[in-house]
């Protein structure tokens, strides 16, 4: 089933700039786990928003299960099932108790206290947070913070998880907490996530990259196809995950363990060398 | 951090104090404070400082952060009580001491002190209330109060949500602020010396930043909160409801025990203290 297609989606903010997204188009199957990246002011966050039904294209349209964001009738729904998780977790919080913010999405959707209730124990414990139910959300750390944001986000319970930069404010330990409600929700909710991002240890484990610069789409691939792209890599200014830059230098001192992306492949190949020799 | 800064930030707990209605709270405190100003002898405050002490030891929050709540206001309630004690007199009075314009006497000294002891009361008594309350009881209990407003119109949800918001917010810009001085120091800046028109100008460079990120955050949460569905007031549900219990029925009753021992007081102890 088709979660998102974007087809020939274009915007600008105002009339004197250039388009923000230029002719974009691509689609998300449900359940898949995409990524966008792209340098800074790529149009990332834009398409985003876009998504959400935030803001209408200016040409071209989106479709999310089947409802056209530029409907104004299925806006609810859309932002009912497309939940976005901004950057700031202290930009995003309505209440000062964490028990407080979660419930402010239910509530707005009018559904009843019990059912509010339910969501909120949900997504509590989707996100890990439920010890900090009653706590104020200003004396929890970032990562639990941004935790929490996705638990208000959760308790609409949203098929579509976007992420935007969301753990670029984090320090390591609040960036993996994040990561790893993110697959959670993933395994268990089998829930289509998006993650924009420029870290790209967290782009490899998706099944789609998106590559964006200038707000155009420049190629849609797997990780392995767009990091063995070097052109590609140049032009949109994106860096290799760490364990692919570790081979890269391993390579330069004459040791070939080719381009492994994740920890455990450039274990694996390593242990694989050492052994013929 | 600084987190005892914020006058009376709320503290979890589960005790009787926090579990009353919040509108309740919200009533129970304006008939605190006109029963504070229509105090006249000091056997009176008595009964409001014993109210006080009631509220605080059922509210499960340590004494201190009552106490310090004060700290906040410590400086006008020291200048008041200067002013009061330096120039309030009564006709026919010797002073104990005068000099040109000032004087101590004895009206001035009672006068003085009972401007001290309620303002003193006010703010402790105010302070239990957001100690004991989350911002969005409060809010909500403000909200439900000031609902027959909303016959003439008046945006009592929006008024609501922008005070929650407020309060919800005080936390992180304080944290900015502090951030925003550890850094201006850094780089020199200088906020203790000079006279007072340059420490206001030394205000400046903390202020405009503050201002812009403030503008960047109203921006950031406006755009999060109409992702998760927010379209005003229409059509939308509650998760906390307020229920009025056996607890506010006691509470008030309290109160109005304390309200009619002080008018006795009033009428009956002319010539006490
Ligand atoms: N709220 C806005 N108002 C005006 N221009 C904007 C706004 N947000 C983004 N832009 C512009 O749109 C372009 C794309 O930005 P954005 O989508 O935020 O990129 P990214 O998320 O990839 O960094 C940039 O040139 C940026 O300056
Ligand atoms: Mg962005």
């Amino acid at each position: 089933m088709q979660a998102v297609k974007v087809d020939k989606v274009s915007y600008k903010y105002s009339e004197k700039e250039k388009l923000a997204v230029d002719g974009v188009s691509l689609e998300i199957e449900a359940g898949e786990f995409v990524a966008v990246v792209g340098r800074n002011a790529s149009g990332k966050s834009t398409l985003a928003r876009m998504i959400n039904g935030l803001i209408a294209p200016l040409s071209g349209e989106i479709t999310v299960f089947g409802n056209n964001t530029l409907d104004e009738k299925s806006l609810f729904e859309i932002r009912k099932t497309c939940g976005i998780v901004f950057q700031n977790p202290d930009n995003q919080m309505v209440a000062s108790i964490v028990e407080d913010d979660v419930a402010f999405g239910p509530e707005n959707i009018g559904v009843s206290r019990e059912e509010i209730g339910k969501r909120i124990d949900f997504a509590l414990q989707a996100t890990g947070t439920e010890p900090f139910r009653t706590e104020m959300a200003s004396k929890l750390s970032g990562g639990q913070k941004q935790r929490v944001a996705i638990a208000g986000v959760l308790a609409l319970k949203p098929k579509i998880l976007i992420l935007d930069e969301s753990t670029s404010m984090l320090d390591p330990i609040g960036r993996a907490e994040v990561m790893a409600v993110v697959e959670n929700l993933r395994k268990t909710e089998n829930m289509t996530v998006m993650v924009i991002t420029h870290y790209m240890d967290e782009v490899v484990g998706c099944d789609k990259v998106f590559v964006m610069a200038d707000g155009k789409l420049l190629k849609t691939g797997t990780p392995e196809q767009i990091f063995n792209d070097k052109e590609l890599l140049d032009e949109a200014g994106l860096e290799l995950p760490v364990p692919a830059k570790i081979a890269e230098g391993l390579k330069r001192r004459g040791v070939d363990v080719g381009l492994p992306l994740t920890k455990e492949q450039l274990k694996e190949r390593l242990w694989k060398l050492f052994a013929k020799t | 951090m600084r987190n005892d800064v914020a006058f009376g930030q709320y503290y979890p707990a589960n005790s009787f104090v926090h579990k009353l209605d919040p509108r309740v709270k919200i009533l129970l405190l304006i008939a605190y404070i006109v029963l504070i100003f229509v105090i006249r002898n000091f056997l009176g405050f008595a009964v409001a400082i014993a109210l006080l002490a009631l509220a605080v030891a059922f509210s499960g929050v340590p004494v201190m952060k009552v106490v310090k709540s004060i700290r906040a206001i410590l400086f006008i309630i020291i200048i008041t009580f200067i002013i009061n004690l330096l120039l309030h007199r009564e006709e026919g009075e010797t002073p104990f001491f005068e000099w040109w314009i000032f004087a101590v006497t004895p009206s001035s000294i009672r006068f003085s002190l009972f401007m001290a002891l309620r303002l003193i009361s006010l703010v402790m008594g105010s302070s239990v209330l957001t100690l004991t309350t989350t911002p969005v009881r409060l809010t909500d209990g403000i909200e439900s109060l000031l609902y027959p407003l909303k016959l003439i119109k008046f945006p009592v949800h929006e008024l609501a949500l922008v005070m929650s918001i407020a309060l919800r917010f005080i936390p992180t810009l304080m944290e900015e602020t502090e951030r925003i001085i550890s850094a201006q120091k850094a780089r020199g800046a200088d906020f203790e010396s000079g006279n007072l028109f340059s420490r206001i100008k030394s205000l400046v460079p903390i202020l405009i930043p503050l201002i812009v990120s403030a503008f960047r955050r109203a921006d950031e949460l406006g755009e999060a909160m109409e992702s998760r569905c927010y379209t005003g007031s229409k059509n939308r549900t509650k998760y906390k409801k307020l229920t009025l219990g056996y607890r506010d029925a006691i509470a008030t009753l309290v109160v109005a025990a304390a309200f009619v021992g002080v008018i006795m007081l009033n009428i009956y102890g002319v010539n006490v203290i």
